[in-house]
């Protein structure tokens, strides 16, 4: 479950033929041309890994999942992208607003927080009051599987270089 | 004997909707109370986000999706989303960590930090899965029904796919949602670029893109002359309805009749609304106010 090795990743994009499939029906393409799947199979398949985490573009795919779903030789490029993304955020070039989130989730154990106006709106519905989630655990968990030093060196700037992980 | 009833689940209600949109979580309720199932509230943390947390850290999405599962699990219940994102994490979590041993494996070792275990034991479902397994019972209840009235349904990635995960429905050709609004007498209209996402998965990354695909959406609902467009996750809600207010602030774009924004609702709150209960505060917090509560009076259906 941790990040896959490059190896691994260009095996499992080995069977694409080039089609197009993915890019003619993925949303962020038809209106950011930075983002092409097609593309994206090729550098890697050439071993360019280094110039696909130069910028951010991986994580412009919004994970529809519609890639993968329609490639003609099974290649989930959506699952391939999120391997990607986390090497991104490993090397320390996550955006902002995924930052943002995380910061919310080790504080609160949830990616937002009540507002006095949420409150007020849920009394005027009888909502019953929301059951605070087990946030010692949920912290524990976070600091077990290495997010808190992989968010605390993003949010310093600083980039984490060691090598990655090969599935237990 | 079991601690709870046959049709009992455990009310996943995440993050989006509790803590920014609570009327979905309130008509959610009250449309359960309609029918015979019970629902626990249990103390689940975010599910997590199958984009953000995802991507950051793989193995944190999976551990904290399993936590959410060991409690659902602890209480021998199901568990039922309101939420595609939800759906989607529970659902392909629960998938990969009961098939792939290395992967439990792993996963167990860091629950053991926190005294849990994960065994496998539970499903998750979508709130809609659950309201069309019962669409026979629905025409019996129906108070208000909706038959002047024309819907633009939008279902969302993350109740598709993936398909072979999920088992939904036709990942291209989707029907449950229609089929739900039409048990309501409402027409389900078709409309060109029904299946494109509606691009909230950028919307923080590349918020330009994520506007560039909601108007293509919005183009094409704006031609049917929808009353309202109707979503089954608070993500697809907020950006159809922050999405349009953004669009006619920035660009002074509007979708619906006479410069006016296309309503949306979650269908949660449709079914309550066509089933009697009173939804003048859940409705009252939307900001697009829906505007077809005047075809109702026309038909003689009584106000929203
Ligand atoms: S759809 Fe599949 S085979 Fe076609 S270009 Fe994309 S990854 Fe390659
Ligand atoms: S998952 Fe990403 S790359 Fe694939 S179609 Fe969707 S946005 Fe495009």
């Amino acid at each position: 479950m941790a990040i896959q090795s490059m190896d691994k990743i260009v095996c499992q994009i080995r069977p694409c033929y080039q089609c197009g499939t993915c890019a003619g029906g993925c949303p962020v393409f038809r209106n950011n041309p930075d983002l092409n799947p097609r593309m994206l199979i090729e550098k890697l398949l050439f071993g360019q890994i280094d110039k696909i985490l130069q910028n951010q573009d991986v994580w412009n795919c919004c994970f529809c999942l519609t890639c993968s779903q329609h490639c003609p030789q099974s290649v989930d490029l959506a699952h391939i992208l999120i391997e990607l993304k986390n090497y991104s955020a490993k090397e320390g070039i996550t955006p902002k607003s995924i930052l943002d989130e995380m910061k919310i989730l080790k504080k609160t154990g949830m990616t937002f927080e009540l507002s006095k106006m949420v409150l007020k709106r849920r009394k005027k519905m009888n909502l019953p009051g929301i059951l605070p989630p087990d946030l010692n655990g949920i912290q524990k968990i976070l600091k077990t599987t290495g997010f808190d030093d992989r968010l605390n060196s993003s949010l310093a700037g600083k980039q984490i270089t060691e090598t990655s992980e090969e599935e237990a | 004997m079991p601690r709870y009833s046959e049709n009992a689940f455990a009310l996943f209600l995440g993050c989006t909707i509790p803590l920014r949109f609570p009327f979905i979580e309130s008509a959610s309720r009250k449309a359960i109370k309609a029918f015979d199932f019970e629902t626990k509230d249990l103390p689940f943390g975010c599910c997590p986000d199958p984009l953000g947390v995802q991507s950051f850290d793989k193995e944190t999405w999976a551990a904290l999706a399993a936590h959410n599962l060991c409690l659902a699990e602890e209480e021998d219940l199901d568990i039922l989303t309101l939420c595609n994102g939800c759906f989607e994490t529970l659902s392909v979590a629960n998938a990969e960590l009961q098939h792939n041993d290395k992967i439990r494996i792993r996963v167990n070792k860091i629950l053991g930090e926190v005294g849990k275990e994960f065994k496998g034991k539970i499903n998750v479902r979508h709130i809609i899965q659950e309201f069309h397994d019962l669409r026979t019972l629905i025409p019996d209840l129906i108070a208000r029904p909706l038959a002047n009235c024309k819907f633009a349904v939008h279902y969302g990635c993350h109740f598709l796919r993936p398909a072979e995960i999920l088992q939904t429905d036709h990942s291209e050709h989707p029907v449950i949602l229609d089929e739900l609004v039409q048990v309501l007498q409402g027409n389900s209209i078709p409309y060109l670029k029904k299946g494109l996402c509606c691009g909230a998965g950028v919307y923080g990354t590349d918020f330009p893109t994520s506007t560039k695909i909601i108007q293509e959406k919005l183009a094409e609902v704006g031609k049917t002359r929808a009353d309202a467009i109707i979503v089954i996750c608070p993500t697809c809600f907020r950006q159809y309805e922050s999405g349009q207010i953004l669009i006619k602030r920035n660009h002074g774009e509007t979708y619906g009749d006479n410069g006016r924004e296309i309503p949306v609702i979650h269908y949660a709150e449709l079914l309550a609304f066509a089933l009697g209960f009173n939804m003048s505060e859940e409705f009252n917090q939307h900001r697009i106010k829906l505007s077809f509560n005047e075809k109702l009076l026309e038909g003689g259906m009584g106000t929203i």
